[in-house]
């Protein structure tokens, strides 16, 4: 057999468990998102999706992208501490601390956020008792403030992950370099560090913003009824109607905003290597 | 500007790397730290730069402490052993950071890294990236970097030593050129003895976080303080002696040695023990008799070693020690391994140093 064939071979049982689990229910689903019962081409359920949904969808697109928005400049500052500072206490204990979330599931970090962010919940109760405002003033956090803050809570560390392993294979040299030449933490952050981590922090932003779109129990948990994201609104559908046609029109919205994230960054990097001869 | 450093102290993990240090290097002078590798120099010019801290101690610039202040407000260039150029710049933009840094505008540096560029032979390379550069180029672009921000103080740790020894001589000398030009107070790391020699207005041989001795390299190859200075700059001939009876002062002295007594040369005042002799391989001489010079003991030829313009000899003396004998000339072809005859040396080749 050629090296070519035993190639394929192993490769094989990889495209299998994706053309089942994936391209095949894929398929499915835009196929019945795009027919009506007797299988003709038809675009009533994007339509039934839009008029119900629209204002869900901006909604979604609103919170998963300042969700990021905020991931990223979170996961900027703590990847920029604990690789520029020059505190050995804080860098130790921020290495320690930021993983934490890593290994909560959502429903837990949601059901935490709940007890945390109510008008009498941890947070409020706090303010009050440091008599920073008075207790009928306090408001709850939990609608899209609440999802966005259970998201960022969630994400950051794990594009602090990433971003802290690509900041830390910097040389550092390079680094004392640019701060030698008069550049200070800040501007060696922005002007050396981030443009060099910018495609792995982008990778993670992208990774984040898919996770994002697909959580369900964080909006249905954090959040009240309306406006939601897609996610609730899918298996609302589904549970309460039977209703797949509509679901996966919905379904497909999702894939085509998770795409367009997608598109966008990878023009950037074509753009970034035509550009740069290394 | 000059620079000073008064106790200076550097410790990792609470183990001193750098002890009590004092030191004073002139305006425009160009400094060599030699030493060997783990001896604490890089230690040393990453503390001068601010990214080391200091234990305790001053660093005057001038007379300004610069201890406290971070490392991007101390106007110095630093020229780093692996270059440390930014690989996602051009050739033109590594040169110019500095200058934006310091918040020049776009019209105003470029005359500035252009004219540095021509300087350091770069001319028309503005648009390269690093990966396309050979290493001495990329070498050029570093000293580029640090040259145009006009510095108070030049640093560079080690930076030939990943060039080719043709390309190493070369830059030798364009560096000496510029810094004589720039007339920069600079300060240059490596365990090169030869560079030292080649480059320096002053040497400081450094062993084990300590500066052992300071002076020209002249001062320093012929007249070491130190068993260490003699050794590593040059290579000695050393020879423990036994505890002296009294202090040794400078000038001409008697001493015993295991091999009965010998006269002997000190530039330094000495304490009584821990002296020891030196003879430079090149200042022995072998002979079949005693000959005229001072000293004469009696040796054995170990091994031979043919060089070309010149030959190497080991030889033996009767207590053990071992020695190393550099010959020119043909008068000695005929010796042979296992001959015996005398290792002769004057009174003013047999130095006596601090062990
Ligand atoms: N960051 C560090 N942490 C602990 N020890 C260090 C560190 N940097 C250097 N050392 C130690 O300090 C000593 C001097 O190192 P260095 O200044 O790099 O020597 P040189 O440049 O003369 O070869 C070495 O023994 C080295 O192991
Ligand atoms: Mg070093």
């Amino acid at each position: 057999m050629t090296q070519k064939k035993i190639g394929l071979l192993l490769l094989l049982p990889a495209l299998l468990m994706v053309l089942v689990l994936f391209l095949f229910p894929l398929g499915i689903s835009m196929h019945a998102a795009f027919t009506d019962k007797q299988g003709v081409l038809t675009f009533e359920h994007f339509i039934k999706a839009q008029s119900l949904y629209s204002t869900d969808m901006m909604f979604t697109l609103f919170i998963t992208l300042t969700a990021s928005v905020l991931v990223c400049l979170c996961s900027l500052v703590l990847s920029g501490l604990m690789g520029l500072s020059e505190s050995r206490f804080l860098v130790a204990s921020l290495k320690w601390l930021y993983r934490w979330p890593l290994f909560i599931p959502f429903i837990v970090a949601a059901q935490c956020m709940r007890t945390f962010l109510a008008k009498n919940g941890l947070m409020n109760n706090s303010f009050v008792a440091l008599g920073l405002y008075e207790p009928a003033s306090s408001i709850s956090f939990l609608d899209w403030r609440g999802i966005i803050i259970t998201f960022v809570w969630k994400q950051t560390p794990f594009v602090t992950l990433m971003l802290a392993g690509a900041v830390a294979s910097l040389d550092r040299s390079m680094i004392e370099a640019a701060r030698n030449l008069g550049a200070s933490r800040l501007r060696v952050m922005v002007e050396i560090i981030i443009p060099q981590v910018m495609p792995v922090l982008m990778v993670g932003l992208i990774l984040s913003f898919v996770t994002m779109m697909s959580v369900l129990s964080v909006p249905m948990m954090v959040a009240g009824s309306q406006p939601t994201l897609l996610t609730v609104d899918m298996a609302f559908r589904i549970n309460s109607y039977g209703d797949y046609p509509t679901a996966n029109a919905l379904g497909v919205i999702s894939y085509c905003m998770t795409s367009l994230v997608a598109w966008f960054y990878l023009r950037q990097q074509m753009r970034d290597h035509a550009h740069q001869p290394m | 500007m000059s620079i000073a450093f008064e106790q200076l102290t550097v410790a990792f993990n609470h183990k001193a790397v750098i002890e009590d240090l004092s030191l004073v290097i002139p305006q425009g002078c160009f400094f060599t730290l030699l030493g060997p590798s783990g001896c604490g120099k890089t230690t040393l010019l990453r503390t001068i730069a601010g990214f080391t801290p200091a234990e305790k101690g001053r660093l005057l610039f001038g007379n300004k402490d610069v201890i406290a202040l971070p490392a991007h407000q101390r106007d110095i260039g630093m020229v780093f052993q692996d270059y440390a150029l930014f690989p996602d710049r051009s050739v033109f933009d590594n040169v110019a950071y500095g200058l934006i840094a310091r918040g020049w505008s776009r019209e105003r540096l470029r005359p500035a890294v252009l004219a540095m560029l021509d300087h350091v032979s770069l001319t028309g390379l503005h648009d390269r990236f690093p990966a396309a550069l050979s290493g001495g180029q990329r070498q050029r672009v570093a000293l580029a970097r640090a040259l145009v921000i006009k510095p108070q103080l030049l640093l560079m740790d080690e930076p030939l030593s990943n060039l080719d020894t043709k390309l190493r001589i070369q830059m030798r000398s364009s560096i000496c050129k510029l810094q004589k030009e720039a007339g920069i107070t600079t300060i240059f790391v490596t365990h090169d003895q030869e560079e030292a020699l080649a480059l320096s207005d002053l040497i400081g041989v450094m062993n084990n976080g300590k500066i052992e001795q300071i002076g020209s390299p002249q001062d320093i190859y012929q007249t070491p303080r130190t068993a260490f200075v003699a050794n590593f700059v040059g290579g000695a001939n050393l020879m423990p002696l036994p505890e002296l009876s009294s202090p040794i002062g400078q000038g001409y002295a008697q001493v015993q040695s295991p091999l009965g007594p010998l006269k002997a040369f000190s530039y330094h005042q000495l304490e009584a023990h821990h002296a020891c002799l030196m003879i430079r391989p090149e200042d022995i001489n072998l002979s079949l008799d005693t000959g005229l010079q001072a000293n004469h003991l009696p040796c054995r030829i170990m091994g031979k070693h043919y060089l070309g313009s010149k030959t190497h000899y080991d030889i033996i003396l009767p207590d053990g020690t071992e020695m190393v004998v550099h010959l020119s000339g043909q008068a000695h072809e005929q010796f042979g391994i296992d001959q015996s005859l005398f290792a002769c040396f004057e009174v003013e080749s047999a130095l006596l140093v601090r062990a």
